[in-house]
C-alpha cells in the first residue's frame, strides 16, 4: 500500500470568488446535460424507431427519425460547446484532482475526442443522406449513439476516478502509460447507468416537444409522438428508481449519509429531486389519459427541470463529500479580476443578444 | 512544484503528441476564420455579378466548410485542450488560473460562432441576401475574435513579458509577441482560405468557372503569403534572446525545422502562383491536395519551432519544461525530487532502490521531453558516456545545454538516474547482441 498523493494546489490564485465559479459550473453543466441528453437519448430513440418502423410499418416512426436526424448534429454542436465551460470551471477548482485522474487513464480519456468525431460524422451522414441510406440508417444512427455511450462511460470513469485519490498511486507506480480504467470502482456501473437512463428519459421529452410543436399542423402525428415520447420517459424513469437506489447504497457510507441529514443542502435537494421524479412520473401518467394533455405536459417539464437542477446540486455535495478529507474549496486562494469578469458578462449578454437576433431573423423568414 | 504524475507516451513523447494534435487543429481552425470571410466576400461577389454559378459554388463550399470546421475543427480544439492537460498538467493549470476569464470569453465567441455558422448554412436562399450576409459577417467576426483571445494565451507561454513581475492579466495577455503573432496568424487564415477554396473549386466540371474561381482564390493566398515573412520578422524581433539563439542555429534540429518552414512557405507561394497563372481552369484535384500538404508542412514546422524555442521553459521565465518553477530548483536539490514529487515507488535512493528510483527520477525530470528509444531518445544522447559522466552532466545540465532546464533533484538522485540510464543502455545492447548472434 502506498500513501495517498494529491498534487499541490496551484500557487496562482483563482481569479474570481469561488461561489461565482461554482455557480457558473453548475449553470453551464445543467445546459450541457440537457443538450447531451438530447444527443444521446435522441440518437437511441431514433435508432430504435428505425427498427420499430420497419417491424410495425407505422410511418410515424420514420417521420420521427427523420425529424430527429435534423436535430442531432446541431444538438451535438451545442453539447460540445456547452461542455467547455463546466470543464473549464471544474479545472479551476478541482484541477489537482482532475488532471491526475485524467493522466492515469490518459489513452481512454483522449479517445473521447475520437469517439465524438466518429459519432458526429455519423449523425451528419444520417442527416444529409437520410433518404439514400434507407436500410442502413439504423446502423449509422445506432453506431453514433453507441460511440456516444462509450464517451459517457469514459466520462463516468474519469469523474469517479478523480474522486478516489487513494487508488491513484498504486496504479501509477505500476504503469505510467495511462491505460487504466476505473473498473474496480463500486459506483462506476450504477453511476453510468443513472446518467445513461436519464438521457433516454430526457430524449423522450424531446419527442413530446416535437409532438406538441406539430399539434396544429399534423394532429395525428402529434398525438402519436406525444404518447410515444411519454413512454420513452416513463419506462426509463421506472428503471431509474431501481438504479438510483443501487447507486445510492454503493456510495461510501459517509457520502451517502450527507444526503440523509448529514448535509442540509444535500438532504434538501435530494428530497426535492426524489419527490420531483415521483411527481413527474405521476403527471406524465395522468397526461396519457387526457385529450388535451398540453398543460399537464408543461407542468411535467417544469417539475422535471427542478429535479434535474436539484440532482446537479446533489452531485456537487457528493463530489465535495468524497474528497473532503483531502481538499475543501476554502483552501483556494482568491484574487478576483473584477474588470475582466465584468467584461465576460457583458460579452456573454451581448453574445446571447446576437444569437437571439439571428434566430429571430430566421424564424421570421420561415414563417413568411 | 505542481507535483502531477507524468504520462509516459512510448515512441512519440508528449511534445510530439501535442504538436500532432495542435497542427491538425490550427490547420483547420485558421481556415475556419479566413474561410469565414471568404464565404461572405464570395457570396457578395455572386450577388454583385448576379452570377448564380458562383452562389452555387459558395453554397457547396459552405457544406465542406461546415463539416470540416464544425466537427473536426471544434473537436481537435477540445482535443488540444485534453492533450495539454495530460502532457503538461502543471502548465495547463497555471494557464487556466491566470486566464480563466480569457478562456470564458473565448467560449462566448465560440458559442456565437457555431450558432452563426449553423444558421448561415441552413438558411441559404431562404433569407434576404442582406440578412444572410450579415449572419456570415457575424460568424467571421466571432471566429476572428476567438483568435484574438486565444492568441494572447498562446503567445503568453513564450513571452509573458511584464506578467512575471506584475501578475496582471492585461500584461500577460498583451505580451511582447501578441501583435506580431496576431498579424501573422491572421495572414495565415487568409492564405489557407484561398488554398482550401482552390480545392473545392478544382472539382468543377465547368472549366470557365473553375479558372475564374481558382484565380479568385489565389488572390486570397498570394498577398497573405507574400506579407507573412514581414510579420514573422516582426515576431522574431520580439523574441527573448535565448529563443532567437535557438532559432538561428543554437539547436541545429530546430534551425532545420525553421528552414523547412520557410522553404515550404516559399514553395507554396510559387505553386499557387503557377497554378493561377498558367493553368487555372485545369487545376487537378491532386494539385490542390498537394497545396494543402505543403501548407500543412508550413504549419507543422512553424508551430513545432514556436514550441521548441520556448525551452528550457514551458511558461517562459516562470515554469521549466519539467514543471519545476523557476528558482525552486535550489530547494529541490536539498529536498530531493522524489520527496517533492511523491509519485515514485521509493522516496529515497539506496543501493537497493537505486535503479527503480532512477526510473522515477527520469519520469519526474526528463520524460516531459525525452523518450526511451523514440523521439528525442535519451539513450542516443547518453550511450557514449560512462555513469560518472552522465551524473556530472545531469547535475550541470543547464550549463552544458542552455536549452535544458536545471536538474531539480539531489546528488543521490542524479546518481540514480545515471545508473538507470546506463543499465537500460546495457540491457538494450545485450538484446541487440542476442538478436545478432541468434541470426
Amino acid at each position: 500500500m502506498f500513501e495517498t498523493v494529491v498534487p499541490q494546489i496551484d500557487p496562482i490564485a483563482v481569479p474570481a470568488p469561488v461561489w461565482l465559479i461554482q455557480f457558473l459550473l453548475m449553470f453551464t453543466f445543467i445546459l450541457h446535460l440537457l443538450a447531451m441528453n438530447f444527443v444521446l437519448g435522441g440518437g437511441i430513440i431514433a435508432a430504435v424507431s428505425e427498427i420499430k418502423g420497419r417491424r410495425s410499418g407505422v410511418q410515424h416512426h420514420f417521420e420521427l427519425s427523420r425529424r430527429l436526424s435534423k436535430g442531432l448534429p446541431i444538438a451535438l454542436a451545442f453539447t460540445i460547446n456547452l461542455g467547455v465551460p463546466p470543464l473549464l470551471f471544474l479545472q479551476v477548482m478541482y484541477g489537482h484532482f482532475f488532471y491526475t485522474s485524467s493522466i492515469i487513464m490518459a489513452w481512454p480519456w483522449l479517445s473521447v475526442i475520437l469517439f465524438v468525431i466518429l459519432a458526429y460524422y455519423g449523425y451528419y451522414l444520417y442527416n444529409f443522406r437520410f433518404e439514400k441510406l434507407s436500410g442502413t440508417r439504423f446502423w449509422v444512427v445506432g453506431g453514433s449513439a453507441f460511440f456516444l455511450t462509450i464517451v459517457a462511460f469514459l466520462y463516468t470513469n474519469n469523474m469517479t476516478l478523480m474522486l478516489t485519490p487513494a487508488t491513484w498511486k498504486e496504479v501509477y507506480v505500476g504503469s505510467a502509460s495511462g491505460a487504466f480504467l476505473n473498473l474496480g470502482e463500486l459506483t462506476l456501473v450504477p453511476r453510468f447507468l443513472h446518467f445513461f437512463i436519464a438521457a433516454l428519459a430526457v430524449g423522450g421529452l424531446v419527442v413530446i416537444l416535437y409532438g406538441l410543436a406539430k399539434q396544429k399542423t399534423e394532429p395525428e402525428f402529434s398525438k402519436w409522438a406525444i404518447k410515444y415520447g411519454i413512454w420513452w420517459f416513463l419506462i426509463p424513469t421506472f428503471t431509474q428508481f431501481i438504479v438510483g437506489v443501487i447507486f445510492l447504497i454503493t456510495l461510501p457510507r459517509d457520502v451517502m449519509l450527507l444526503l440523509m441529514g448529514g448535509s442540509i443542502t444535500g438532504t434538501v435537494f435530494f428530497l426535492i429531486a426524489i419527490m420531483g421524479a415521483i411527481a413527474s412520473v405521476m403527471i406524465f401518467l395522468l397526461s396519457l389519459q387526457r385529450d388535451e394533455p398540453k398543460p399537464l405536459l408543461y407542468a411535467g417539464f417544469a417539475v422535471l427541470l427542478v429535479t434535474i437542477i436539484s440532482m446537479v446540486f446533489v452531485r456537487d455535495v457528493v463530489r465535495s463529500g468524497y474528497i473532503a478529507e483531502y481538499f475543501t474549496l476554502d483552501q483556494l486562494q482568491v484574487e478576483p479580476q473584477t474588470g475582466i469578469i465584468l467584461l465576460f458578462f457583458l460579452l456573454f449578454i451581448g453574445g446571447l443578444g446576437i444569437v437571439g437576433w439571428m434566430l429571430q431573423k430566421t424564424t421570421q423568414s420561415v414563417k413568411a | 512544484m505542481l507535483n502531477f504524475p507524468v504520462w509516459e507516451i512510448p515512441h512519440l513523447g508528449g511534445g510530439m503528441l501535442i504538436a500532432i494534435v495542435a497542427t491538425i487543429h490550427v490547420f483547420i481552425a485558421h481556415f475556419a476564420i479566413g474561410g469565414g470571410l471568404f464565404l461572405v466576400m464570395t457570396e457578395r461577389k455572386a450577388y454583385k455579378e448576379n452570377d448564380d454559378r458562383i452562389l452555387d459554388y459558395v453554397q457547396r463550399h459552405s457544406r465542406f466548410f461546415l463539416l470540416l470546421t464544425l466537427v473536426l475543427g471544434a473537436m481537435t480544439g477540445v482535443g488540444i485542450w485534453f492533450t495539454i492537460g495530460l502532457v503538461s498538467p502543471a502548465a495547463t493549470s497555471s494557464l487556466i488560473n491566470i486566464f480563466v476569464w480569457g478562456w470564458a470569453i473565448e467560449w462566448v465567441f465560440f458559442f456565437v460562432e457555431i450558432a452563426a455558422i449553423i444558421i448561415y448554412f441552413y438558411t441559404w436562399r431562404k433569407l434576404q441576401p442582406k440578412t444572410h450576409l450579415a449572419i456570415g459577417w457575424i460568424y467571421f467576426i466571432a471566429a476572428w475574435m476567438s483568435l484574438f483571445v486565444i492568441n494572447g494565451i498562446v503567445a503568453f507561454m513564450l513571452t509573458p513579458g511584464a506578467w512575471v513581475e506584475t501578475r496582471s492579466f492585461i500584461d500577460g495577455f498583451f505580451n511582447p509577441t501578441y501583435w506580431p503573432a496576431l498579424v501573422s496568424r491572421t495572414l495565415v487564415c487568409f492564405a489557407l482560405a484561398g488554398i482550401y477554396a482552390i480545392l473545392t473549386a478544382s472539382v468543377f466540371k465547368d472549366r470557365e468557372l473553375r479558372g475564374k474561381m481558382v484565380r479568385y482564390a489565389a488572390r486570397w493566398s498570394l498577398p497573405s503569403l507574400f506579407l507573412l515573412p514581414l510579420s514573422l520578422y516582426w515576431y522574431y524581433a520580439a523574441l527573448p534572446d535565448v529563443a532567437r539563439e535557438i532559432l538561428t542555429g543554437g539547436l541545429p534540429f530546430i534551425y532545420d525545422t525553421a528552414v523547412l518552414s520557410v522553404v515550404a512557405g516559399g514553395t507554396l507561394f510559387l505553386l499557387v502562383l503557377i497554378a493561377a497563372w498558367l493553368f487555372p481552369a485545369r487545376v487537378p484535384v491532386a494539385y490542390s491536395i498537394l497545396l494543402l500538404l505543403v501548407g500543412f508542412t508550413v504549419m507543422f514546422s512553424a508551430e513545432r519551432v514556436r514550441e521548441a524555442i520556448r525551452k528550457p521553459y514551458v511558461l517562459y521565465d516562470y515554469m521549466y519544461t519539467h514543471s519545476v518553477l523557476k528558482g525552486e530548483q535550489e530547494n529541490l536539490r536539498e529536498e530531493g525530487i522524489l520527496n517533492a514529487w511523491g509519485w515514485g515507488k521509493y522516496n529515497e535512493v539506496t543501493d537497493e532502490t537505486m535503479i527503480r528510483a532512477g526510473k522515477d527520477v527520469f519520469r519526474a525530470q526528463c520524460m516531459a521531453c525525452h523518450t526511451i528509444g523514440g523521439y528525442n531518445d535519451v539513450l542516443k544522447l547518453t550511450e557514449d558516456y560512462t555513469v560518472d559522466d552522465i551524473e556530472i552532466i545531469v547535475l550541470e545540465l543547464d550549463q552544458f545545454r542552455g536549452y535544458m532546464p536545471p536538474f531539480a533533484g539531489s546528488f543521490d538522485e542524479a546518481r540514480a538516474v545515471a545508473e538507470y540510464l546506463t543499465q537500460i543502455e546495457e540491457e538494450r545492447s545485450e538484446e541487440l547482441t542476442t538478436i545478432r548472434s541468434g541470426r
